[in-house]
C-alpha cells in the first residue's frame, strides 16, 4: 500500500453556463500522505470546495488526474463511487444542517449511515456509541441535532463521516459557523481522530486560525496550490517547546511557482522579474533593476 | 428532551416519512382518486355495454327478438309429425353456437291451415259480417291455455268414404265436425259461442266445424302469445267497401292437422326458439350475433319424412340490433378512450409534479445518504418503499370507493386496475428519487448530455405525432372502432408535441423580452424574463397538464356540440321541422290557433293537390306527388325551398320541383301538372322531405281551386318555433285544436336517439373528461407553482431585503406563471379546436347522431371561450396564491439559509 493518501495532479475543472464558463481549478497539484493532517485554506472562489467535492467523489474533474487511497477518480464507475464514498472517504460541510438528517437523532444518524454500507442491525448502536465516546458526545446520543449546540452538532457530524471506517476524512469549511472557542472544539477532535484512529484528514477553509491547529497548511489562489506552510515544535536550546513555522512556496511538475501576493507588492514586481541562478538559491529582481 | 433511537432501516424510514408528510397525503389523495377513477371505468363500462346490449334486445319484441322459422309446405310434400320436428329443433339448439344457445329457450312449433270463409252458424240471423277461420295445431296448446267453457277438441280423421275420387266435393263431416277452441276474445268479435258450427268452404269442399270450447291464454303478454297473436284476438278489417270482414284462430287438435292437410287446406309451419333478453349479455353479443347469421345461412332442415330436401328460413332480427349497439358501443368506448387518454396523461404529470414535490423535500436526505455511499438502488428502493406506503392504501380505498359506488360489472379489471393506479406513486418515486442524486444543481445549468437527450425525446415525441395523425387520416373512418390504441394516444400525442414546441418556443419569446427588458430601467422584467428563461417554475409535466387538460375540455365542448348539433340536424331533416303535426286536416282556425300560440314563429301547412303527373314538351313523369302550400310561410320555415309562388308569372302557375325532377324537367321550361299549364321555377333538395320520396312538385295554395277538386285541405304542418319548451307548447296547441292529429317535435326526436344507453355513458364520460381535464390542469398550475416556491421564495424574500415592493413580487410570479400558462392555454384550445375535426375524419358518429351522412363538426365558441377563461382565472388565482405564500416567507431566515 502506497503512503500517498491524496494525489492530485494539474487538474482542471470547468463550470460552463449559458454564455459563462468559470475556471474553477486550473491545474491544480497536491499530495497528501497517508495520516497527515492538511488544510487547505483559499478565499472564497478560490476553488477549495471544487477541490473537496472532486475528492469527496461526488463531482468529476473536467482533466487532470486524481487518486484517492488507490482510486483513480476519473475512472471510477457509478458503483465504485458508490463503493468509496461508503468506504474511502467520509465527509463534514461547512452547514451544520446539511450534514445531519434533522428529524433523526445523532445515533440514528450514524445508524442511517451504517445502514447503508449494510452494517447489520446488531452491530449499529454499539458502532454508533463507541463514534460517539470517541468525540466526548456519548450523553448526546438520543438528541436530536436541532437540540445539540454547533459544535456538537459538527462533531455529532465527524461521527457520522466516521461511522464505516474511512481512510480519509474530508471536512469543507467545518467550522465556518462557530464561533472561536467551539472552533477550536471541532478542530481539536479532528486532530484527535487522526492522531487515535491513524485517518488522513483534510480541512478545507478560510480560517487562518485553522492552521494554528494542523501540521500542514496548503494555501490555494486562483484555482492552484501556491504557497504551503509547514509547523513543527522544536525544543530550544533552554529546552523550551518552540513552535515553528515555515512558508513554501509550491512548485508544481512544471517549474512554476506563485510568489506570495505581499513579495511582490513589497518589491512592486510588474509583469517581468530577472531571475538568476546561485549556487544554492534562485533569485528574482525587479525587471528594470540594473 | 431526548427520545428513543432507533437503529432499524424501516424504522429510520417511517420516521424520514413521518417527518414531512403534508405533501405525501396530497400524493395519497391522488392516488386515491385514480384508482377511485380507474375502478370505475371498468364498471361504468361494463354497466354500459350490458345496458346497451339489453336495450337493443329489450327494444324488439318478443317476436322480432326470437330466432323464428316458418315455411310452408309445397303441395306433394308430406307432413312431418311433431315428434320428428320436435327432434330436428331440439338437434338445431345443440349445433347453435354456445353463445346463442345459452339464450334460446324450449323451441315451439305451431302448424296452421290456410284461413278459409266459413258460413256463420245457422242460430246468427245477424253475424256481424264476413267470418273467415283459420286452424292452428300444437302439441303443448294446452299448457298455454285454461278452458273457460266447453270441452278440449277431439281427434277428426278424414273419413273413410274420402277415399273415393269424387270425395272433395262431398261434405266431409256431416256427422262429426272437426272441434276446434277459440279465445273468449275471438268468440266475442266473432259472435259465436260453445257448440256453433261453421261451415267452411275449401277448393270445392265443404267441412264443418264446432266451436268445442272456449279458452284464456295462459300469462297473455307472454312470448308465446305474442308469437300467435291471431289466436288471443279476431282481426277486423274492411277494404274500405264497408264490408266487415274478422278472422279468427282456434286449436285444432294435435293429431287433426294431418286430416286437414289430407282434405288439402295448405298447412303452414312455424318454429321459435324463445330467445330471453335477460341472458343477452355483452360477453355473448358477437357470439350471438354471429350464432343467429349462421343459423339463418344453414337455415333448419326438416325431416326426411316430408319427402324434399326442405330447408326453413331462420329469421330473427336480434342480431341487427346487437350489431347496431355494439356499433355504438364501440364508437362510445373509442370515444371515450380519446377522452380518457388525455386526462390520464395529465394524471400522470400532475402525478410527477406531486411526487416531485415530495422528493425535493426529501432531497436534503437523500443527498446526505447519497453522499454517505447509498447506492442509486438503495435510494430508490427507499423512495418506491414510501411510493408503496402513500400509494396502495390509498388505492385499496379508492377501488373500495369504487366498488361502493358502482357495485356491478368490472370483473377482475375493476379490483386490478386501482391496484396498478397504487403502484403509479412508487415507480414515480423510484424515478424520480433516484435522480435528485446529491449534487444541488441549478436549472439553467443544462449539462450538454441532458440537453441531447432532451432533444432525442422531443424529436421522437412530435415525429408520433406527426406518423399516428397521418396514418389516422389516411385510415379513414372505420365501421366499428371499439377501443382504438391509436385514436386514443393520438390526442395525447399530438398534446405532447405542442407542449414540447410551446417549450421550445416560449423561451425564444421570452429571450427577445429579456433582451428588450434588459434595455429598460424596470427591474421586475428584467429579473421576470430572465427567471422565466433560466429557471423555468413549470416544466415540462406542467406545460403538459396545461395543454392537454385544455385541450381535453375544449375538445370535450366540441364532441358534444358536434354530437348535439348533429342529432338536431338528423332529427330535423328527418322531420323538416321542430314540430311536424300530421294525420287530420288542418283547417283555417285551427291553423290560426296554432300560429298565435306564443313561441311559435312559423307555421306551414301542407297539402295535397290532385295530380300525378308533370309533363313537359319532351316527356312526362308520372307518380309524383303533387303539393299545395302557403310557400312564403313554408320557405320561412324551410329555407332550403323557394317561397313566393303565389303570384302567377308570365300568366302560369309557378311551381317548384324536387331535386330528382331536374334532369327531366328543366328549370324554367312549361309544363303542365296534371292538365294545368305551370312554369317550373325552381328547384329543392330532396332532404326537403315534401314529398314521400324524390318526386313531387309543390305549387302555392292560393291556386288550390285549379289544382285541387277539394281546395286547400292541408293534411300536414309544419311549425318552428323559438325553443323547445315552446314546441311543447306548440304540440300542445296543435292537438287542442286537432285532437286526431298525430304530432311529432324534434325534441323527442333528439330525446329518442339519447335514449340508448351508449349516447348517455358517452355524455357522461364526455362531460367528466371535460371536468377532469380542467381541473387537472389547474392542479397541474398550483402543483408546479408550489415546486418552484422554494426557489421563488427565496428570490422574493431576498429581493425584499433589498426593498422590493409586494407589487414587485406579484410581476415576478406573474412572468413565472402567466407567459408558459397563457401559451400553453392558447396551444391547448387550439389542439381541442381541431381534434374533433380529427375524430369525425376517423369515426363514424352515426349511431349516436341517427341520419345518414357524415357528421359536420360543430364548434360551441362560447363554451371554449368559457372554458380558456375560466383557465386564466386559474391562472390568476394560482398567481395570487403564490405571490401571498412567498410574502409569507421570513426574509430572515431563508437569507439566513443561504446560498442551496
Amino acid at each position: 500500500m502506497s503512503d500517498i493518501a491524496i494525489q492530485c495532479r494539474d487538474l482542471v475543472r470547468i463550470f460552463a453556463a449559458e454564455g459563462v464558463e468559470v475556471q474553477a481549478l486550473q491545474g491544480l497539484t497536491l499530495t497528501v500522505e497517508r495520516g497527515e493532517l492538511t488544510a487547505i485554506v483559499g478565499a472564497s472562489g478560490s476553488g477549495k470546495s471544487t477541490l473537496l467535492n472532486i475528492l469527496s467523489g461526488l463531482d468529476v474533474p473536467t482533466a487532470g488526474q486524481a487518486h484517492v487511497a488507490g482510486h483513480d477518480l476519473l475512472a471510477m464507475r457509478e458503483r465504485d463511487r458508490v463503493a468509496y464514498r461508503r468506504h474511502t472517504v467520509g465527509f463534514v460541510w461547512q452547514q451544520t444542517a446539511r450534514n445531519l438528517i434533522p428529524y433523526l437523532t445523532a445515533t440514528e444518524n450514524i445508524a442511517l449511515t451504517l445502514a447503508v454500507a449494510g452494517v447489520p442491525r446488531r452491530n449499529r448502536r454499539a458502532r454508533a456509541q463507541e463514534l460517539l465516546e470517541l468525540l466526548d458526545i456519548g450523553e448526546l446520543a438520543d438528541r436530536l441535532p436541532v437540540q445539540l449546540s454547533g459544535g456538537q452538532q459538527q462533531r455529532v457530524a465527524i461521527a457520522v463521516a466516521l461511522a464505516n471506517e474511512p481512510e480519509v476524512l474530508l471536512a469543507d469549511e467545518p467550522t465556518g459557523e462557530l464561533d472561536e472557542a467551539n472552533s477550536a472544539l471541532v478542530l481539536e477532535a479532528m486532530r484527535g481522530v487522526n492522531e487515535r484512529l491513524g485517518v488522513t484528514v483534510l480541512i478545507v477553509t478560510h480560517d487562518p486560525g485553522v492552521s494554528e491547529h494542523v501540521r500542514r497548511t496548503v494555501q490555494i489562489r486562483d484555482g492552484r496550490t501556491s504557497t504551503e506552510t509547514l509547523r513543527r515544535t522544536e525544543l530550544t536550546d533552554a529546552g523550551e517547546e518552540q513552535h515553528v513555522a515555515e512558508e513554501f512556496a509550491v512548485l508544481d511538475r512544471v517549474g512554476r511557482l506563485q510568489l506570495p501576493p505581499d513579495y511582490v507588492a513589497a518589491l512592486e514586481l510588474r509583469e517581468r522579474v530577472r531571475l538568476s541562478l546561485e549556487p544554492d538559491r534562485v533569485e528574482v529582481r525587479k525587471g528594470d533593476d540594473e | 428532551m431526548t427520545r428513543r433511537s432507533h437503529v432499524g432501516g424501516m424504522r429510520l424510514l417511517v420516521r424520514s416519512v413521518a417527518a414531512d408528510v403534508s405533501i405525501s397525503v396530497l400524493v395519497a389523495v391522488l392516488t386515491l382518486v385514480l384508482a377511485c377513477a380507474a375502478g370505475l371505468v371498468p364498471r361504468a363500462l361494463d354497466t354500459l355495454r350490458a345496458d346497451e346490449v339489453r336495450y337493443a334486445a329489450d327494444s324488439l319484441s318478443a317476436p322480432q327478438r326470437d330466432v323464428t322459422s316458418a315455411t310452408s309446405l309445397p303441395t306433394g310434400a308430406a307432413l312431418p309429425e311433431f315428434s320428428e320436428l320436435g327432434d330436428t329443433l331440439a338437434s338445431t339448439r345443440r349445433q347453435a353456437a354456445p353463445a346463442l344457445r345459452a339464450l334460446l329457450g324450449d323451441p315451439h312449433t305451431v302448424m296452421r291451415s290456410e284461413f278459409v270463409p266459413a258460413d256463420p252458424p245457422a242460430r246468427l240471423t245477424d253475424p256481424p259480417g264476413q267470418l273467415q277461420v283459420e286452424f292452428a295445431a300444437d302439441p303443448d296448446y294446452r299448457d298455454h291455455i285454461k278452458l273457460r267453457s266447453g270441452k278440449l277438441p277431439k281427434a277428426w280423421t278424414v273419413p273413410s268414404e274420402a277415399a273415393d275420387a269424387q270425395s272433395y266435393v262431398l261434405d266431409l263431416s256431416k256427422d262429426a265436425p272437426v272441434d276446434f277452441v277459440l279465445s273468449e276474445a275471438t268468440a266475442r268479435t266473432m259472435h259465436l259461442q260453445v257448440g256453433d258450427v261453421l261451415t267452411v268452404s275449401n277448393d270445392g269442399l265443404t267441412l264443418r266445424v264446432r266451436v268445442s270450447g272456449l279458452f284464456d291464454p295462459v300469462d297473455a303478454s307472454g312470448d308465446y302469445w305474442a308469437n300467435t297473436p291471431t289466436v288471443t284476438v279476431a282481426n277486423h278489417y274492411d277494404n274500405g267497401d264497408d264490408i266487415n270482414r274478422y278472422t279468427g284462430t282456434g286449436f285444432v287438435d294435435p293429431a287433426t292437422v294431418r286430416a286437414l292437410e289430407a282434405v288439402h287446406l295448405g298447412i303452414g309451419i312455424t318454429m321459435w326458439f324463445p330467445v330471453a333478453a335477460a341472458a343477452v349479455t355483452p360477453q355473448r353479443a358477437e357470439g350471438i350475433v354471429d350464432g343467429i347469421r349462421a343459423l339463418a345461412a344453414a337455415q333448419i332442415k326438416l325431416p326426411d319424412s316430408v319427402g324434399y330436401q326442405l330447408r326453413s328460413p331462420v329469421s330473427s332480427e336480434l342480431d341487427d340490433a346487437l350489431t347496431a349497439s355494439l356499433a355504438r358501443i364501440g364508437t362510445a368506448e373509442s370515444l371515450l378512450a380519446l377522452l380518457a387518454s388525455g386526462p390520464l396523461g395529465v394524471v400522470i404529470a400532475v402525478f410527477a409534479l406531486g411526487v416531485r414535490a415530495v422528493v425535493d423535500r426529501r432531497s436534503a436526505a437523500y443527498t446526505l445518504a447519497a453522499a454517505r455511499g447509498a447506492s442509486g438502488r438503495q435510494l430508490r428502493a427507499a423512495a418506491a418503499l414510501e411510493g408503496l406506503a402513500t400509494g396502495l392504501p390509498a388505492a385499496v380505498l379508492g377501488a373500495v370507493a369504487a366498488a361502493l359506488l358502482l357495485p356491478a360489472g368490472g370483473g377482475a379489471a375493476a379490483w386490478l386496475a386501482p391496484l396498478a393506479a397504487g403502484l403509479v406513486p412508487a415507480a414515480l418515486f423510484a424515478l424520480l428519487g433516484a435522480h435528485r442524486g446529491f449534487r444541488t444543481t441549478r436549472g439553467d445549468l443544462s449539462a450538454l448530455g441532458r440537453g441531447r437527450g432532451r432533444l432525442i425525446v422531443e424529436a421522437v415525441v412530435v415525429g408520433l405525432a406527426v406518423v399516428a395523425a397521418l396514418l389516422l387520416v389516411r385510415r379513414g373512418p372505420i365501421a366499428q372502432a371499439g377501443l382504438d390504441p391509436l385514436l386514443a394516444l393520438t390526442p395525447l400525442l399530438l398534446a405532447l408535441a405542442v407542449s414540447v414546441l410551446v417549450l421550445r418556443l416560449l423561451p425564444v419569446v421570452l429571450r427577445v423580452a429579456h433582451t428588450a427588458a434588459r434595455r429598460s430601467r424596470g427591474l421586475i422584467g428584467f429579473l421576470g424574463s430572465a427567471r422565466a428563461v433560466r429557471d423555468p417554475a413549470l416544466g415540462v409535466s406542467a406545460a403538459l397538464a396545461v395543454v392537454v387538460g385544455v385541450c381535453v375540455a375544449v375538445f370535450s365542448s366540441g364532441v358534444l356540440a358536434t354530437i348535439d348539433a348533429g342529432t338536431q340536424h338528423a332529427a330535423l331533416s328527418e322531420l323538416g321541422a321542430d314540430v311536424v303535426a300530421t294525420g287530420a286536416v288542418f283547417d283555417a282556425p285551427a291553423r290560426s290557433a296554432v300560429a298565435r300560440t306564443s313561441g311559435v314563429t312559423h307555421v306551414a301547412a301542407i297539402g295535397p293537390a290532385d295530380a300525378t303527373s308533370l309533363g313537359v314538351p319532351n316527356g312526362q313523369s308520372d307518380g309524383i306527388t303533387a303539393l299545395l302550400a302557403d310557400t312564403d310561410a313554408l320557405h320561412a320555415v324551410r329555407q332550403a325551398v323557394p317561397g313566393g309562388l303565389g303570384r302567377r308569372v308570365d300568366g302560369e302557375i309557378p311551381v317548384v320541383i324536387s331535386h330528382d325532377l331536374v334532369q327531366a324537367h328543366p328549370i324554367g321550361s312549361d309544363g303542365h301538372l296534371g292538365v294545368v299549364d305551370v312554369r317550373i321555377v325552381g328547384e329543392a333538395p330532396n332532404d326537403s322531405r315534401l314529398g314521400p320520396d324524390g318526386s313531387w312538385v309543390l305549387a302555392d295554395a292560393a291556386f288550390a281551386k285549379e289544382l285541387a277538386s277539394t281546395g286547400f285541405q292541408p293534411d300536414r304542418l309544419l311549425i318552428t318555433t323559438n325553443s323547445v319548451t315552446d314546441a311543447t307548447a306548440a304540440a300542445a296547441a296543435v292537438k287542442k285544436a286537432q285532437p286526431a292529429a298525430v304530432v311529432r317535435d324534434a325534441a323527442s326526436v333528439v330525446t329518442a336517439a339519447h335514449a340508448a344507453p351508449a349516447n348517455g355513458g358517452l355524455l357522461t364520460g364526455t362531460l367528466a373528461a371535460a371536468a377532469a381535464g380542467a381541473l387537472l390542469a389547474a392542479i397541474a398550475v398550483f402543483a408546479g407553482s408550489a415546486a418552484a416556491s422554494a426557489s421563488r421564495n427565496r428570490t422574493v424574500a431576498m429581493l425584499r431585503t433589498m426593498g422590493l415592493a409586494p407589487r414587485g413580487a406579484l410581476g415576478l410570479v406573474a412572468w413565472e406563471l402567466v407567459p408558459i400558462v397563457c401559451a400553453a392555454t392558447a396551444v391547448g384550445a387550439a389542439l381541442g379546436l381541431a381534434l374533433p375535426r380529427l375524430v369525425t375524419a376517423t369515426t363514424d358518429l352515426t349511431p349516436f347522431t341517427g341520419g345518414t351522412g357524415p357528421v359536420a363538426v360543430h364548434t360551441d365558441w362560447g363554451r371554449a371561450g368559457l372554458i380558456v377563461l375560466g383557465f386564466l382565472a386559474v391562472t390568476g388565482v394560482a398567481t395570487l396564491v403564490a405571490v401571498l405564500l412567498a410574502r409569507r416567507a421570513d426574509p430572515a431566515r431563508t437569507v439566513k439559509m443561504g446560498a442551496e
